[in-house]
């Protein structure tokens, strides 16, 4: 009875960690949506160093060997659906930087991993350009093992010294797991960054998806004496608003927490710590 | 056996001279400003014509002017002016002079020249261009046998000038169509002195086009001026592959000088040409076909089938401050037409006549047309412009009655043809800096009577701004905003009638050029529009973005693509996109549903007389079994297609 009741249990919260993946992310990647669900093409509002993954040619913006580590623990109060993440960004010449993410959520039962391979490279003194490769693996425990590979690119233009634009578009090769012709997920985003004043940032985006959720995004973003970032920021589709804040405890780590609450699913909050290995410039 | 020979022969002809080269993605952005969601083939060729034979602004006059497309009367008076009173050394002179926007710039620099400048006065040239498009997915029309030929796609034209002598034959077949030369055209245009003759095909564009114009204008876009006030410069070839509204006989242009600024433009034309169309076993002709494909049997039985005579002559007194002038043509057609499309005629002959008048005055430009029908109903059209070197300003007033029938006519407003429809038309460009300009237009509509979707009369407004900075001298902005207020109809099933409701459509679009080098460009795009309807149906919205760049590694190689992201809840909320398929030739593609849609180019000139244009382009969509309708409609949710052109210029 109790066996029958656990693999009910089991069945139960398989389906809707389905569910809720799906819901979130559309499956087959964007796994930065679990982390930060409004986020920046132009990263002129990211609150932390994590938020360049969704934007390639942001990593540009990694001056020092940085680690990011993060978590989002029971997401919509689900403890099984608790992602982590992992990244290290390297700068590799005044022009270049590489870096290495990596992504897992769920358990035994369901899991999806996800590890990105990211180049990004100033061209002008004006433009950024970055590419990422994804490899994404999908278990369900008994039932199906998949595999995609992706290719997500971006590219940052600086248009004044008040004004950033970006683009970025993921999965632009179009793959996508078995079956799943008729429903690949591809998105692109086009954003334009303003520099109100010194300390303060604001950006307006436009998330597109093939999978129908698209929308627009506003964000903004204040810094108080270099030590503190508030971040507030909303999308119009699915309904999420958001806030985050970032503190540079010591010269060399800083400590994010981000809360969101989506009008479908709820509140969900994620911790991050960022370690740089060099000195941050202001 | 012909397609070869022809084929052969474009790889063969010997190469001894310079092309005029042009960066294409730059003139479709250019061209996109004359229209928002049509199709811009006929000033494509218009442009190309100019390229080879470009205007001397030292010596050109007012009419010459008007050959350009976007240029207006009162633009058109204002550089005339500027060339009379100083001594400008290159465009660019006068541009600052005038301040001219980069886009007007850009069409005058390809399509004009300064005595002075010395740079392309070519008193001869031949021109050849080969086209292929292949469409690599499946589709129904081929599926189901409904195609009578094969799936060759293959345009050929060829022009020919020789100092005062042009001319040019055009051959072009679609796919599923059966022969090679399934649509042909051709002319031959003489100019000497102040005269001018066409034998062959052409276009006739008088006054300000109630009954002559070409098949398209422009139309509703971001150049807000020139459109308020068109006015008909001439005749012309006709050089296009759209098989509708071109002449075919000869028609004959003389300018008689009377005094120093009085003259007399004299035209008197001749067309016979089949026209395909509808027939029925009463032989009577419902509707006249335009769309110019014969792939099917049903497509095929429509062609030749009605006779149509035109002949006509005008008379234009040019002073100094205005033109005057008017116009009768009779149409005659071996059968008799009952046409429910307002863009057709109706009947089997009759009279077509107009009288208008144009003043330009220092900065006014006042223009006016008031034109009859066969059956007497009538058309009047009035615009005016002020163009000052900081802003310009223009109105434009039309009212046609609703049985108004013009079957060469056009309309600059809600709909293209002259026909049941009155409005009223604002717009204003302010343009003081160099780097940054604003220009709106608004436009107050409605019909007459019932249109073919909405039964009782549709009124609109139609709301647009738009803004044009230039940050740095590498960097475009445009930031464009749309308001669209229309009658529409559904079917209430319960009720079992028609009933009418406003659909209001709002949209937003960013577009961004940044050239990183002389050899290397960005543009990004946003675009979001939202459709609120008043009843009947829920509101949607639609979004979409592109990434596109372009890169000329060597002097003679061109690569470049364009990814777009699109999702709309349905047809109602698409987003339009152009682009520029190849030199020549631009598409105008609806977006709508979930998917993309990606293209690469590569353009190459491996000597300079010879240029080969490669593209390749992919649609996808999600969770839909096809794309398309129709006999074109995919067998999967995939198309691709592939294009390949050939132009030689000597």
């Amino acid at each position: 009875m109790l066996k029958e009741m656990n693999t009910l249990y089991q069945k139960s919260l398989f389906l809707l960690i389905i569910f809720i993946s799906v819901t979130i992310a559309k499956s087959q990647g964007l796994y930065y949506m679990q982390f930060d669900p409004v986020s920046s093409a132009t990263g002129l509002t990211a609150s932390n160093t994590m938020a360049y993954a969704y934007n390639p040619s942001l990593f540009t913006n990694v001056d020092v060997p940085t680690l990011v580590l993060s978590v989002a623990p029971s997401r919509f109060g689900i403890s099984e659906l608790s992602p982590g993440f992992v990244m290290l960004g390297l700068p590799v010449s005044d022009d270049f930087v590489t870096a290495f993410s990596g992504h897992t959520v769920g358990n035994s039962l369901y899991n999806e991993f996800s590890g990105s391979l990211h180049g990004a490279y100033s061209i002008s003194e004006f433009m950024d350009i970055g590419a990422s490769f994804e490899y994404f693996r999908l278990s369900i425990q008994d039932f199906r093992l998949d595999v995609s590979y992706q290719f997500h690119i971006g590219a940052n233009v600086r248009i004044s010294d008040l004004i950033s634009a970006a683009v970025c578009v993921k999965n632009i090769n179009g793959n996508h797991y078995l079956g799943g012709e008729k429903t690949i997920n591809q998105a692109g985003a086009v954003g334009l960054g303003f520099h109100i004043a010194q300390d303060f940032t604001f950006d307006l985006g436009l998330q597109v998806s093939t999978m129908g959720q698209s929308g627009i995004s506003l964000a903004g973003l204040y810094t108080v004496d270099d030590i503190l970032n508030i971040r507030l920021s909303a999308l119009t589709s699915p309904r999420i608003v958001s806030g985050a804040v970032s503190v540079l405890a010591i010269p060399y780590f800083d400590i994010n927490l981000l809360s969101s609450y989506q009008d479908y699913l709820g509140w969900s909050n994620s911790f991050g710590l960022s370690v740089y290995f060099g000195k941050v410039d202001e | 056996m012909n397609k070869w020979l022809i084929i052969l022969y474009l790889f063969f002809v010997p190469v001894y001279t310079y092309p005029q080269e042009y960066d294409e993605t730059k003139l479709e952005e250019v061209l996109e400003l004359f229209a928002i969601e049509y199709d811009l083939t006929i000033q494509i060729d218009q442009i190309e014509a100019l390229i080879q034979k470009p205007i001397d602004l030292r010596t050109a006059s007012i009419d010459d002017l008007l050959l350009i497309p976007g240029i207006s009367p009162g633009i058109a008076e204002n550089i005339v002016s500027n060339m009379k009173k100083n001594e400008y050394k290159s465009i660019i002179e006068l541009s600052d002079e005038m301040n001219i926007s980069d886009e007007m710039l850009y069409i005058l620099s390809l399509c004009t020249y300064i005595s002075e400048e010395k740079k392309r006065a070519r008193k001869h040239y031949f021109y050849a261009r080969g086209r292929s498009i292949s469409r690599l997915s499946e589709i129904d029309g081929f599926e189901r046998d409904k195609f009578k030929g094969d799936k060759l796609s293959l345009y050929q034209r060829y022009n020919l000038y020789y100092d005062g002598i042009s001319s040019g034959i055009l051959v072009d077949k679609d796919e599923g169509e059966k022969k090679l030369n399934d649509f042909m055209s051709g002319f031959l245009a003489l100019e000497y002195f102040n005269s001018k003759l066409i034998v062959g095909d052409y276009s006739l564009e008088i006054g300000m086009g109630n009954l002559f114009w070409k098949s398209f204008g422009s139309r509703k876009g971001s150049d807000v001026i020139s459109p308020a006030l068109q006015w008909g410069s001439a005749i012309k070839p006709y050089r296009s592959s759209i098989d509708a509204d071109f002449f075919r006989g000869a028609a004959y242009e003389n300018n008689i000088p009377i005094s120093t600024n009085n003259s007399i433009k004299a035209r008197a034309w001749y067309s016979n040409i089949d026209r395909a169309g509808t027939l029925t076993e009463d032989n009577i002709i419902t509707s006249i076909y335009k769309q110019g494909y014969f792939r099917t049997e049903t497509e095929i039985n429509k062609r030749n089938a009605v006779n149509e005579q035109c002949f006509g002559g005008s008379m234009d007194w040019q002073s100094k401050y205005f033109t005057i002038g008017a116009t009768v043509a009779r149409i005659e057609y071996d059968k008799g037409l009952q046409t429910t499309s307002k863009s057709n005629f109706n009947g089997k002959d009759g009279f077509l006549k107009t009288v208008y008048f144009i003043s330009n005055i220092k900065d006014i430009s006042l223009g006016s047309e008031i034109s009859q029908d066969a059956h007497n109903n009538t058309g009047l059209k009035i615009g005016t412009q002020l163009v000052k070197n900081d802003y310009m300003l223009a109105a434009g007033f039309r009212s046609y009655d609703a049985d108004f029938r013009s079957p060469f006519g056009y309309n600059f407003g809600e709909q293209s043809y002259p026909s049941n429809e009155t409005g009223l038309y604002f717009a204003g460009t302010w343009k003081k800096y160099k780097t940054f300009n604003v220009s709106t237009y608004v436009d107050f509509y409605k019909s007459k009577q019932q249109t073919y979707y909405v039964p009782f009369g549709l009124r609109g407004i139609d709301l647009f701004s738009e803004i044009w900075w230039k940050p740095y001298r590498k960097t475009e902005m445009r930031l464009r905003l749309r308001y669209e207020d229309k009658s529409n109809s559904y079917t209430d099933y319960t009720l079992k009638q028609k009933l009418t409701y406003q659909k209001i459509k709002q949209a937003i679009r960013l577009d961004i050029r940044h050239n990183v080098s002389t050899r290397i460009y960005l543009r990004l795009r946003g675009e979001a529009n939202a459709v609120l309807y008043e009843k009947g149906f829920d509101d949607e919205v639609g979004y979409m973005t592109f990434f596109e760049m372009g890169w000329q590694p060597i002097k003679f190689l061109k690569i470049g693509g364009r990814f777009t992201i699109f999702s709309t809840d349905s047809y109602e909320s698409a987003i339009w996109q152009y682009e520029y398929a190849m030199p020549g030739y631009m598409t105008t593609v609806p977006l709508y549903g979930n998917g993309t849609r990606a293209y690469l180019f590569l353009k190459t000139a491996p000597i300079n007389s010879i240029i080969l244009t490669l593209r390749a382009t992919y649609t996808r969509k999600n969770n839909v079994e096809t794309l398309g309708s129709g006999y074109l409609e995919t067998l999967n949710n995939k198309d691709i297609r592939a294009y390949v052109q050939l132009d030689i210029r000597l």
